[in-house]
């Protein structure tokens, strides 16, 4: 296998072949990243490509300093939250209705949550609740970074994650049933 | 602050690794919208661009100018129209006809709607990162710094995919002095960009609101070089290994990376978990109150828990002989286990916390589970009340 140094090479100077091979390798993987993100699949299919398009633009910024995998990673990330902008959805501030996790979670039975489960369950938040918690729950930022990624304060950022936290607890809960 | 439990770790593990099924469509698409090389030329020929008008079918996105072959990132221009309206201020980028690849991909409307503190703070990060480049020109004509290399070389000689020192060199030594690089290397911070760009460039002279003025850019070729150390305790662990990183002489705020794919942005002192076995090079980026730029690395090696590996049966074969027919991890040491496998593609196909059941290797619908090799993560608690976590293969067999 190319190791992903040698990728980042052929794609710097503009190899097709380099190119075809680095979608290859992390397009599945980033496209789960930007399923997180995203209201359906289709919109996720357009994160994914409009955030392979700056990697193959942006390629000469990588300087090695990290893996490539997470640089695209954060390119994904970041075209995911531009995507939700431009939706507007940060004005929607709706309030997460825990009653509605409940009347979600008795018309989906669930046996063991996998990766599609917890997607579903996802979607059912409003944009913003979700994204806060993809950022700080699954991606791993602090309050402090998402509030200034997000253009919101460092206290919304804490309480969408905690009431977007309680919701998924509520829902998982009710939803799952182990083996 | 209450602790992280099930929620977080649920959905942390399953979206570990998770891969979705990627249209071949998607890439024709992609294909029609990137550059290609000027013209099959050696690598080092930047001669000259392609002009070429792709727009594209979603989300308006579109190019003008690839200049070349992207070794000398500086010298790429890309023009984008978000709309005709937004002409305008792509003409303004296209006279300053530096670096900001990608930056005008961003679309200008977005530039208006965070809040000034997100700008703020975005200008400052960029700044941030431009400073490191630059660093980076100096390395030969200081000394403290390339020994400071060395040595980062000798400590991480487990060779960890981020040891790359050296790759941007040739880049940044083609960046004059004034041409400031906007080497935004973390792309997060990319939305902002365009804002601190448009300050770089000499010949620009209109703002747009919403712009970040930027302060009085430090000196760092004249001033000393304070020394900071970046400490991470324990330096080493089995897996998974929470550990906290601080930079002791320090407050500020810091831009981390963990060696490990992920990264974060807060003060001085943070914890970070590495969940899988490794040789990780941790770095901190940060400017100090002089205005100059540090990045400091420290190396974290993270072991296998050699503890389970005893209990674990390496072979799995369910085919009703009564030998080895279910996967399960026993032991009198262990007051308590939680087990879950997941195929390939990142599906979990099963999860026991009884070890008398374990798992017989069936899918959740009652069907036999294909012979392939399957993930598993291990979380266990010994008598002793320490917590044992394992992630590894399994290879069923029928």
């Amino acid at each position: 296998m190319i190791p992903d140094e040698e990728l980042a090479k052929g794609c710097r100077e503009g190899d097709p072949k380099a190119q075809k091979q680095l979608f290859d390798r992390f397009s599945g993987r980033m496209l789960g990243v930007c399923a997180r993100y995203a209201s359906s699949s289709d919109e996720a299919e357009d994160i994914l490509q409009e955030g392979f398009i700056k990697v193959f633009f942006r390629i000469s910024s990588f300087k090695g300093e990290g893996s490539l995998e997470g640089w695209i990673r954060r390119v994904m990330v970041n075209t995911a939250l531009d995507q939700i902008r431009k939706n507007k959805s940060f004005g929607k501030m709706i309030d997460l209705e825990v009653a509605s996790a409940e009347a979600f979670a008795e018309d989906h039975t669930i046996e063991s949550m996998n990766a599609k489960d917890l997607l579903k369950l996802m979607r059912t938040m409003p944009p913003g609740f979700r994204t806060v918690f993809n950022l700080y729950a699954v991606e791993g930022f602090a309050h402090k970074e998402i509030a200034s990624m997000l253009g919101i304060s460092e206290s919304t950022s804490k309480s969408q994650y905690s009431r977007a936290r309680v919701y998924l607890q509520k829902l998982v809960e009710t939803t799952e049933k182990l083996v | 602050m209450e602790p992280k439990e099930n929620i977080e770790n649920l959905f942390r593990d399953t979206f570990n690794g998770y891969e979705e099924p990627v249209r071949p469509e998607l890439w024709d698409s992609i294909k029609s919208q990137i550059p290609t090389p000027s013209a099959p030329s050696s690598p080092s020929g930047n001669s000259g661009g392609v002009t070429s008008a792709a727009s594209g079918a979603k989300g308006g996105l579109g190019l003008g100018v690839w200049g070349g072959a992207a070794i000398v990132a500086v010298t790429a221009s890309v023009l984008y129209f978000a709309s005709p309206k937004e002409e305008e201020s792509a003409n303004v980028q296209n006279s300053q006809s530096t670096e900001q690849a990608g930056n005008i991909y961003e679309d200008p409307s977005q530039q208006m709607e965070p809040s000034n503190t997100t700008a703020m703070s975005m200008g400052e990060e960029s700044d941030l990162q431009e400073n490191r480049s630059e660093e980076n020109t100096s390395h030969s004509s200081n000394s403290s710094a390339v020994e400071n290399n060395s040595a980062v070389q000798k400590r991480a000689k487990n060779n960890t995919p981020v040891q790359k020192l050296n790759p941007s060199a040739p880049v940044s030594v083609t960046q004059s002095g004034n041409q400031r690089a906007t080497d935004q290397s973390d792309p997060v911070l990319l939305a902002h960009a365009e804002k601190t760009v448009v300050e770089n460039s000499p010949t620009q002279q209109k703002q747009t609101p919403g712009q970040v003025t930027r302060e009085n850019i430090p000196d760092k070729s004249a001033t000393q070089l304070k020394q900071f150390e970046l400490v991470a305790d324990p330096v080493k662990g089995v897996a998974p290994l929470g550990v906290d990183l601080k930079v002791p002489a320090f407050h500020g705020e810091v831009v981390w990376e963990f060696g490990d794919g992920a990264s974060g942005f807060g003060g001085s002192a943070i914890s970070h978990e590495y969940e899988i076995p490794g040789t990780y090079t941790a770095w901190a980026s940060f400017k100090d109150g002089d205005g100059n730029t540090h990045k400091e690395p420290v190396l974290v090696t993270v072991e296998e828990d050699d503890f389970l590996k005893n209990f674990i049966p390496n072979v799995f074969t369910p085919n009703g002989d009564g030998i080895n027919d279910i996967f399960t991890i026993r032991s009198e040491q262990l007051a308590s286990v939680d087990v879950a496998i997941y195929d390939r593609r990142g599906k979990q196909v099963a999860r026991f916390t009884d070890p008398e059941l374990g798992w017989n290797g069936n899918l959740g619908n009652g069907e036999a589970a294909p012979k392939e090799t399957y993930f598993y993560v291990i979380y266990a608690t010994g008598n002793d009340g320490k917590v044992h976590n394992h992630k590894g293969t399994l290879k069923l067999m029928r």
